[in-house]
């Protein structure tokens, strides 16, 4: 792994300093960089284009799904965040989710404000919930924060049950699904998914430049090793509980998304079993990388709605035991097995 | 190169060399430092004094407190009794506080952030640092170790024990500290990996005025390069003596015969 040091040594003060191997360096080891996979750019953008191409292909039911996949997604990088860069567990994301999922479905169903509006106070809220939250929760081990969650997202639903006059109570709420502008000439459906693609793209963008900044290394760090992290300046506490902000924010955004997408919210579509699936759906789509969170959006669309076809408990078994699979067999997930697939057809590619 | 250099004077084992006594150059001062977890006592009253730029040994047996004593130092324990730099008190105060105060830690084990890259974890070392100055620190701190250089985008995980050792002191150098704390960085390095390391130790603290503490496990390789060692036994410090100064006689079997 490691790459020779080919005379590159100062002189005077820091002759004193030689203290690498000396080995030569051959081929790609006398780089300085880590190999990149070629073809990076090119299926980013491949996927781009297929991303914006899929609404004008794909019969309308499909491209809602192809919808959802990018709502959890969105909900997904959030919670990776806490999971995947933070190394802590939340089982109370579907509370976030559901926080921004009425107060789009309030401000827009009840209040007539223009939809757009929803999205930045959606957003705004749950990062303050989110922080509100994480400060004290944080400063709890593993176990307590799970807890903690857990039972944040087990009491918003009775809360939104018995606040019905705001709420619609269990009876739901029904959200005017945002229509295209006449000049753009698309499909609800089309512009719905268009609308949540570009969010997505942002989400995604702000996400990395997040992960990349001084705070996304500090978070890493403490991830890491904590102790460590501290005696270099890192406060702890304070990077563990903004980045729970942050992805309590995610998942407001995705919840604001999903009023639109589906047009209707209620108690129901926020229980518990939602906050397990989105859990599982980190681990499972790979934890801490930005690909994770797709694949886990592809997870909780179609998953939990096949499981349920057996049976109301089901899904919550599947994504147990699947996280249990994952876990044991294959513990940086779904994009964590592309990236090796990846990884192998590249190396033998570049054989042949 | 040391404020103290060996043979600058003679002097008897228990007074302490000039310019750490009561004269201003004294940059630490630690005075009935008791520290512990929960309700294990482990430090029972620690005195020390540090001059700018001095290099000191602690040597000792295991779980006799060093770790510990560090840990008191940079705040990651809880510590009482009074522990000044350069007249202020650190007892007290967060880590975070401590570092921008000046004091860095190579803790034991080295403490990398072993998935990040060898420039992620320097980079985290200037967490604190101005963002104007922090390519500047970069560069001062890749020319102390110019190895690192070659290895910037690996991750530190994947470097060998020695560079991994260059790295956990590189990314402490990158507080800008002006006492540095280092925690038996010599552990598992070869003895030739492990003079180079202390070659640029000493560089460092002639060149940047950087005191040290060093927590070593090799007696005879301490001396070498440093200008006193004290002696850490079931927490509390007792003077050891000018560096170079025979124990031999005084305590056998702290002394080992160097690798
Ligand atoms: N995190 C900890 N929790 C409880 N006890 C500890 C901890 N770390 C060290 N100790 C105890 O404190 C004593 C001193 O340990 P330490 O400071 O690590 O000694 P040294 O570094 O000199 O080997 C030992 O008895 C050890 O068991
Ligand atoms: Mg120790």
């Amino acid at each position: 792994m490691r790459h020779g040091n080919d005379g590159r040594e100062g002189t005077g003060v820091n002759a004193v300093a030689q203290t690498g191997h000396r080995r030569l360096a051959v081929g790609r080891m006398a780089g300085d960089r880590r190999r990149v996979w070629p073809w990076q750019r090119t299926t980013l953008a491949a996927l781009a284009v297929a991303a914006c191409a899929a609404p004008f292909v794909l019969e309308p039911y499909r491209v809602f799904q192809l919808t959802m996949v990018l709502v959890y997604g969105i909900a997904l990088l959030g919670l990776n965040l806490v999971v995947g860069h933070g190394g802590r567990v939340s089982l109370g994301h579907g509370a976030f989710l559901a926080i921004g999922a009425y107060i789009a479905a309030i401000m827009t169903g009840r209040l007539g404000v223009p939809y757009p509006l929803a999205l930045p106070v959606a957003a705004l809220v749950t990062f303050g919930l989110g922080l509100a939250l994480g400060r004290p929760a944080l400063r709890l081990s593993g176990p307590y924060l799970a807890v903690v969650t857990f039972v944040t997202a087990a009491v918003v639903p009775p809360v939104i049950k018995r606040f019905g006059t705001v709420t619609g109570g269990s009876m739901g709420l029904s959200v005017p699904v945002p229509s295209p502008p006449s000049w753009t000439g698309l499909a609800e459906d089309q512009w719905l998914y268009l609308l949540v693609l570009a969010v997505a793209a942002v989400a995604f963008a702000a996400a990395r430049n997040l992960l990349e900044s001084r705070a996304g290394r500090a978070l890493t760090a403490v991830r890491e090793n904590p102790a460590a992290a501290e005696i270099l300046g890192v406060r702890p506490g304070s990077h563990r509980a903004l980045a729970f902000g942050w992805s309590a924010m995610y998942a407001g955004v995705a919840g604001t998304l999903y009023a639109w997408v589906v047009g209707f919210v209620s108690p129901d579509s926020f229980t518990v079993t939602l906050s397990i699936v989105l859990l599982a759906a980190v681990v499972i789509g790979g934890p801490g990388s930005l690909a994770g969170p797709l694949l886990g959006g592809v997870f909780v669309t179609f998953v939990p709605a096949a499981a349920q076809r057996a049976g109301d408990a089901i899904p919550g078994i599947v994504s147990g035991l699947l996280i249990i699979v994952v876990v044991c067999f294959a513990p940086t997930g779904l994009a964590g097995l592309l990236r090796m697939a990846a990884g192998g057809v590249a190396r033998r590619l570049g054989r042949g | 190169m040391t404020v103290n250099g060996p043979g600058d004077h003679p002097r008897s084992l228990f007074e302490a060399p000039p310019g750490t006594g009561n004269g201003p150059a004294a940059l630490l001062r630690v005075h009935g430092l008791r520290a512990g977890y929960g309700p294990a006592r482990v430090l029972h009253g620690v005195d020390l004094e540090l001059a700018a730029g001095e290099m000191v040994a602690v040597l000792g047996p295991n779980g006799a407190g060093k770790t510990t004593m560090l840990r008191a130092l940079s705040g990651l324990v809880r510590g009482r009794g009074s522990v000044l730099l350069d007249g202020t008190e650190l007892l007290g105060r967060a880590p975070e506080e401590i570092v921008r105060l000046g004091v860095a830690h190579v803790p034991e084990g080295r403490g990398l952030f072993a998935p990040l890259t060898v420039e992620e974890n320097l980079r985290i070392g200037a967490h604190l640092r101005p963002a104007a100055e922090r390519a500047e620190d970069m560069r001062r701190v890749l020319a102390w170790f110019p190895v690192l250089r070659a290895h910037l985008s690996q991750p530190a995980g994947s470097l060998s024990g020695g560079e991994q050792q260059m790295l956990a002191v590189g990314r402490a150098l990158m507080t800008r500290p002006r006492l540095l704390l280092l925690d038996e960085p010599s552990r598992g390095l070869a003895p030739v990996a492990t003079r180079r390391m202390f070659d640029v130790l000493r560089a460092v603290g002639s060149h940047d005025r950087v005191a040290m503490l060093l927590v070593e496990q090799d007696a005879r390789l301490a001396l070498e390069f440093t200008s006193r060692a004290l002696v850490m036994e079931s927490g509390r410090l007792t003077v050891g003596g000018p560096a170079g100064w025979p124990q031999a006689g005084r305590r056998p079997s702290l002394f080992r015969p160097g690798r």
